[in-house]
């Protein structure tokens, strides 16, 4: 069995994740106080958990958590990839970077994105099966009106777009009433991975100086290069992954060409899970995010 | 094409498409809110199911359910 770890992104947050975790898995109760006390916030108390401001740095403790009562019990990963903040949970999981480093400098990112956000509010929404060129097409359509750009490649067959409202909409306009049957809006105020987050870019370069990483122990696949990270080029790739686009269609491929064969989520829900199953052919998926799927997990794998 | 047929054939989809447990789609299943799918999920659902029976599913206002869509199916592949 070949083990590929996917990292969740944001978005998948829910009420009370990891609570349950908190009560009846010792490891991951201690991952928790670790990052509170790190961080200096109650993260055992769900409305702190909960709370939008610290949706970063609480996914990357709950993955982190989780990764570690794997560690014990299933093993190491071939390779690993994350989407978009998830990426900073797998260094952490690869030993590139410890947690007592990741928090502050994810509570950071959280800050300067937001920033970002406020000063260039943005939109995305997701292309369903829209051939490359006519993409390309709607994305120069709605440069005249706007900005927008492709934001992350999920799949062969969903493209989001992101940028700002004007641009977004006239990219829309145009994809359906060029046969593209499905452009979903999608609930977030700031274009990730677009020019458009160039201020906190350039913020996370200067805070990314403080930082010294090692080695990943095992392969962990950037977004933005669709190749391995390596201890030189994580701060740039890093800063970089806030206005590029990201390529998690390519990031699951390439742990398939390592032969990953059993793929597991770690954080909260199924959407890596899900864009890796529409890509990637004849291999297992987890994701562990509460008691009840890490019992799955242990049942089948354990 | 039985009712039965269709419902079978679009669980199948879920369960293959979503990381969905079988023993949780039945046709009283809210796609919100029991199997937890957003909209994106929920499209894909309905992607696969034109591409199966070769129809157009205008969206999806009005199908909250497993059973809401397994009906809309059957009727519009009369």
């Amino acid at each position: 069995m070949k083990l590929g770890f996917l990292f969740s992104g944001q978005g998948s947050q829910f009420k009370e994740m990891g609570q349950d975790l908190y009560q009846t898995e010792p490891i991951y109760k201690q991952t928790v106080d670790e990052a509170s006390t790190v961080l200096g916030i109650d993260l055992t108390n769900a409305d702190v958990f909960d709370d939008p401001d610290n949706v970063q740095v609480a996914i990357v403790t709950m993955s982190t958590g989780i990764n570690r009562i794997l560690a014990t019990e299933i093993g190491q990963p071939v390779g690993a990839t994350g989407l978009s903040l998830g990426e900073y949970s797998a260094l952490v999981a690869a030993g590139a970077l410890d947690l007592e480093t990741a928090l502050p400098l994810v509570a950071d990112r959280t800050r300067y994105m937001a920033e970002a956000g406020a000063q260039n509010p943005g939109k995305m929404a997701a292309v369903m099966k829209a051939a490359p060129e006519v993409l390309e097409q709607a994305i120069d359509e709605g440069s005249k009106h706007g900005k927008v750009y492709p934001a992350n490649y999920n799949t062969a067959s969903q493209v989001v777009i992101g940028g700002d409202a004007d641009g977004v909409a006239a990219a829309s306009e145009y994809l359906k009433s060029n046969g593209v049957k499905r452009v979903v809006p999608l609930n977030v105020a700031v274009a990730s991975h677009t020019p458009l987050m160039q201020l906190a870019s350039e913020k996370l370069n200067d805070r990314l100086k403080t930082v010294t990483f090692s080695e990943p122990n095992y392969p962990v696949i950037s977004n933005t290069t669709a190749d391995r990270f390596e201890a030189s080029d994580i701060p740039s790739t890093l800063t970089k992954q806030l206005v590029s686009p990201t390529h998690f269609d390519q990031c699951a491929e390439k742990l398939a060409s390592l032969s990953v064969d059993t793929f597991v989520e770690i954080g909260p829900g199924a959407t890596l899970t899900k864009l890796v199953k529409k890509s990637i052919k004849g291999v297992e998926t987890y994701h562990v995010d509460s008691v009840e799927t890490l019992a799955e997990l242990r049942e089948k794998l354990g | 094409m039985t009712k039965e047929e269709v419902f079978n054939k679009v669980k199948e989809i879920i369960v293959d498409q979503l990381d969905v447990e079988a023993d949780k789609v039945t046709e009283t299943t809210n796609f919100k809110n029991d199997l937890d799918l957003d909209s994106l999920d929920i499209f894909e659902v309905i992607d696969k199911i034109e591409d199966t029976y070769d129809i157009e599913i205008e969206t999806d206002d009005g199908m909250e359910t497993v059973g809401e869509l397994v009906d809309y199916v059957v009727k519009k592949a009369e």
